[in-house]
């Protein structure tokens, strides 16, 4: 009976009203009607929740056009309402790839989201790194559980920070060439910033279990040892103060 | 309200711990900033079982002032299927977090063939789902170590295989499962404007000595039928519902439960203050 009662109410099934009582009040369809609603609107709520920046680009209408086809195809799987949506970005992009701000501002409002209440793990600090001693070098490192790396091909972190302070965002375009951004829990505040492509291979190689160590030659062998080494301080600078590294082991 | 109704004083509940509001995230800055005139917060427990972040940290901030009841949407008590066993673990994790005063959780389903309708699903009262629901929710005491509360769902459909009524449903489900009950005050209104049946024979028929919580809410008046949205003040006949609660049952746990459109904290503690001034006039004989 409840798989049977369940499709009557996300697929419009009408057999489910046969297991209920009908009425000349209200009537089996309309009371059926409320739970079909009620289906609808908290997975449309919870979109519009967690792509806030997509639905104010968007508008009401539009963004309940898109995120009622994206609820058509993708039933809830999850038992935690704020797991829904993870393929909302993957959908937009194969739904409108003429338009591909709309899967970039998608990924980056879910990866922020995502940040928001990832995992607790102490990061690396300078007084972390210090208790560590000269050792920590040859440790293998690793990223905070909070970040992540998005490919943008358009101008769509300029067309997020617009629309979170409320200003018109600028006209969608596309980027000279593709850029990583870094999204990432700063102090408990989700945050995000783009990446040189030098900077996007280290945290790439950080993420997979590198060391300090080897990172470093990494750098060496690619820029020679005097700028290897400037640069490699200030990341260090930065990753340090912005709690994106962890240790691995 | 005429009906006459009586009340049994064996009290197998939990101890009373005054009157609490619903920790929403727009009142976080309130609770942390100085105490609030509230004996208790009840949470949403699946907004906290998450890795980390904000959310717990906010939590263990304001439990270190208050305590803490847990309040869930997803246990999917009424479930065909065999209990979640990794949601009930994170709820047990929670739980073990937080120290709460009590757990609970609705008389639903919300889904099955591991699709979610995230909605609260009604259930037929019937024999074979009274069953069901024993003992899943002996399962879950067993689990979590400790008596749950149930409580009284919104409901807009019956089911033809019913055979019995809501409040009957729930009294046997109670002696059965030796839990709990969370009386929403609000819900009972809501399913009697939606099933034509009188609040008070719903009142009357529950056993007094389980009712553990009660929630005050406000609602969506469509004419014909009512939903239960929580994105209002609770209305003039939920309160009479209220005070006819308290005459009946005495002192219970008391809480207003707001989820959308939500106001400034001080509105709430209006509104709490009002149920603090009904339960006053109307448990004044159960202290006598």
């Amino acid at each position: 009976m409840q798989a049977r009662f369940l499709a009557g109410v996300i697929d419009d099934a009408a057999d489910a009203e046969l297991f209920i009582v009908d009425d000349n009040h209200v009537g089996a369809r309309k009371r059926l009607d409320i739970y079909r609603h009620n289906y609808r609107a908290s997975l449309t709520g919870v979109l519009t929740d967690h792509f806030a920046r997509l639905f104010a680009y968007l508008g009401d209408e539009q963004f309940g056009r898109v995120a009622r086809a994206y609820i058509a195809g993708h039933r809830s799987t999850t038992r935690n309402l704020r797991d829904y949506g993870h393929e909302f970005a993957t959908f937009l992009g194969q739904n409108f790839p003429e338009d591909g701000e709309l899967a970039e501002l998608a990924a980056l409002d879910w990866g922020l989201r995502a940040a928001f209440d990832a995992a607790d793990v102490a990061h690396l600090d300078t007084a972390r790194v210090g208790a560590l001693g000269n050792g920590w070098i040859d440790r293998p490192l690793s990223l905070h559980p909070s970040a992540r790396m998005l490919n943008f091909s358009y101008n769509s972190a300029a067309i997020w920070s617009a629309l979170d302070a409320r200003r018109e965002p600028p006209p969608v375009a596309e980027l000279a060439g593709p850029v990583r951004l870094l999204v990432w829990r700063r102090r408990q505040q989700p945050s995000f910033r783009s990446l040189t492509a030098e900077e996007a291979e280290a945290l790439d190689r950080l993420a997979t279990g590198c060391n300090f160590i080897n990172l470093s030659a990494r750098a060496i062998e690619a820029c020679g040892e005097s700028a290897a080494m400037a640069v490699i301080a200030e990341w260090l600078g930065t990753w340090l103060a912005d709690g994106i590294l962890v240790t691995a082991d | 309200m005429a009906r006459s109704m009586t009340c049994t004083n064996d009290r197998k509940a939990l101890a009373y711990p005054g009157f609490g509001l619903g920790l929403r995230p727009h009142h976080y800055r309130d609770f942390l900033e100085g105490p609030q005139a509230v004996e208790w917060l009840e949470i949403i427990s699946e907004n906290f079982m998450v890795p980390g972040g904000k959310p717990l940290a906010m939590l263990d901030a304001i439990r270190a002032d208050y305590p803490i009841v847990m309040h869930g949407v997803s246990l999917s008590i009424g479930s065909a299927e065999p209990l979640d066993v990794d949601y009930l673990g994170q709820l047990k994790a929670l739980a073990d977090r937080v120290e709460p005063l009590w757990v609970s959780d609705h008389l639903c389903w919300t889904g099955i063939n591991a699709h979610n309708s995230h909605d609260l699903l009604p259930l037929p009262y019937d024999a074979p789902t009274l069953d069901c629901v024993v003992d899943n929710i002996s399962r879950v005491q067993d689990y979590l170590g400790r008596r749950i509360l149930i409580e009284n769902p919104s409901s807009y459909v019956t089911f033809r295989a019913s055979d019995r009524s809501e409040w009957e449903f729930l009294a046997e489900m109670a002696e059965r499962a030796d839990c709990l009950l969370l009386l929403d005050i609000n819900n009972v209104y809501v399913s009697a404007r939606n099933h034509g049946f009188h609040p008070h024979d719903y009142l009357g028929g529950l056993p007094a000595a389980r009712i553990q919580q009660f929630h005050l809410a406000g609602h969506s008046d469509m004419g014909d039928y009512v939903i239960d949205t929580h994105d209002a003040d609770v209305c003039e006949a939920v309160w009479e519902l209220f005070a006819d609660a308290c005459g009946l049952f005495g002192p219970v746990a008391t809480m207003i439960e707001r989820d959308d459109d939500i106001p400034p904290l001080t509105a709430l503690l209006a509104e709490l203050d009002r149920a603090r001034g009904v339960a006053a006039r109307m448990c004044e004989p159960h202290y006598g």
